[in-house]
């Protein structure tokens, strides 16, 4: 019998995908801003580092964090064109330190739960 | 490019007015570059189709504006914004329309406010007024839960074209097609007036006679002067057609003039005689004396409209230019909306 992925469990798993997606985002958007950028740049980078994002979800989730005092933006000429370059607040700087210190964590737990299950399992 | 212009207005209708250039200027900055990597990569300018195709890909205007704004929903994301706007303007046009029905007849009718003391008036009409509006706004939601639920099947967000687009709206130009009806309606109104309209008695036939007092003359000689000088309006917009700020203050203050006019007419008392077979004195003096009575009462009605129409038209109309008129403008608005009713509670 074929084992294909049901609709229903394909629908739960999407769901699933973009909510782990979403917290992750932050924390690359973040991360990403250390350095100043545009939003079409840092759309690029992340889409290079296999983390692609849709200017629907960015740009809303840019001035999401600016609103929360995490980003700062500013209006600049580059290329006869105006762009609004985006950068890491100092408050943002110590979010994103702290945040990627509970990704460790998070990811060291997740590492160890996966490796005691793979244990018992056999 | 004008197809980028043109998705980037659709997308201004759906976002809050005090964020929409930021968002735009963001949004159109995007788009561009994005064209300029692509021309780079193929090595040539892109064309209309390969710009529509980019369009597309970023999905239609409202469910862009969409995820600028507070993510609330009660039927679902994608028809939200345009269920959120209907359900506005029609709990709105409800609630104005059913006030305005409602201070008619305690205006009206004498036995409706003789028999209920002002609280109880008070209490219900505020008890009447929700049934009516929770089954308009039921109904509302009915049929964009029913669309909502429609366009998962229906490949609402798939298959959309951004050719068929509204081109760009200039709201200074205005429409030569609209400048040539309104002089044609000028004219026919000048003519009818000055010739059918010129003496006290408007209407003599089949023993039907309706005398007016002598005031008609001057109502009369004035609204002639304002006919013209809208005409004269109509036909500088017809062969130039842009509004200047000149053009929006002068048909601001014409349309000031003629609801004053119009206004006047309702409290001059004017009507001064009906005459027909069969009706005696006495009676033709009753129906005169209420159709007097009658339109001093809708006085205050006549003056609310044309405040409002006034504000709505040539306020916004001015509000639209730039810089000096946009200053002023919405001072003038409301400066009418408070005037003109307070003149008509007088």
């Amino acid at each position: 019998m074929a084992q294909g992925i049901q609709p229903a469990t394909s629908g739960a798993l999407e769901n699933l995908r973009l909510e782990l997606r979403r917290g992750c985002l932050v924390l690359a958007v973040l991360a990403a801003l250390r350095s100043e950028q545009y939003g079409y740049t840092l759309r690029k980078e992340l889409s290079e580092h296999g983390l692609e994002i849709d200017e629907g979800t960015l740009y809303p989730l840019l001035r999401r964090l600016e609103n929360q005092g995490l980003l700062k933006s500013e209006w600049r000429e580059e290329e006869k064109r105006n762009k609004r370059f985006y950068r890491l607040s100092p408050e943002g700087k110590t979010v994103l330190k702290q945040l990627l210190a509970e990704w460790r964590t998070l990811d060291g737990s997740l590492e160890h739960i996966l490796k005691e299950t793979v244990h018992g399992a056999y | 490019m004008e197809l980028i212009d043109r998705y980037l207005q659709a997308v201004r209708f759906w976002l809050p007015k005090s964020q929409a250039d930021d968002i735009l200027a963001e949004l159109s900055e995007d788009i561009r570059s994005q064209i300029s990597d692509e021309e780079e990569v193929l090595g040539h300018a892109l064309g209309e189709s390969e710009v529509e195709a980019i369009l597309r890909k970023r999905g239609r205007p409202m469910v862009v504006a969409s995820r600028y704004l507070p993510q609330r929903w009660l039927i679902g994301p994608v028809f939200f914004p345009i269920y959120w706007m209907i359900l506005k303007i029609s709990v709105a046009s409800y609630l104005v329309s059913w006030f305005l029905v409602w201070l008619g007849i305690l205006i009206f009718d004498r036995t409706y406010g003789a028999h209920h003391g002002a609280l109880a008036i008070i209490g219900q009409a505020w008890g009447s007024v929700w049934g009516g509006l929770f089954v308009a706004a039921g109904t509302i939601t009915l049929v964009f839960a029913l669309l909502e639920h429609g366009q998962n099947f229906g490949g609402f967000l798939k298959y959309w074209n951004p050719r068929d687009l509204p081109p760009i709206r200039d709201p200074n130009r205005g429409l030569r097609l609209n400048s040539a009806c309104e002089l044609a309606g000028y004219v026919v109104v000048f003519i009818w007036w000055a010739t059918m309209m010129r003496s006290e008695t408007i209407f003599d036939r089949a023993g039907l006679r309706v005398v007016l007092t002598g005031e008609w003359r001057a109502f009369f000689f004035a609204l002639l002067v304002l006919v013209t000088a809208g005409a004269m309006l109509s036909l500088v917009n017809l062969v130039r057609p842009y509004w200047t700020r000149g053009r929006a203050w002068a048909k601001l203050g014409m349309d000031c003039a003629g609801a004053a006019l119009w206004c006047w007419l309702f409290k001059a008392h004017m009507l001064a005689e009906i005459m027909a077979p069969n009706l005696s004195q006495a009676r033709s003096t009753e129906i005169v004396n209420a159709i007097n009575t009658n339109m001093a009462k809708s006085f205050p009605f006549a003056v609310l409209a044309c405040a409002l129409a006034i504000g709505l038209a040539d306020g916004g109309r001015l509000i639209r230019m730039k810089p000096s008129a946009a200053q002023l403008a919405p001072k003038l608005a409301i400066a009418l909306v408070i005037a003109f009713p307070a003149w008509g509670l007088n």
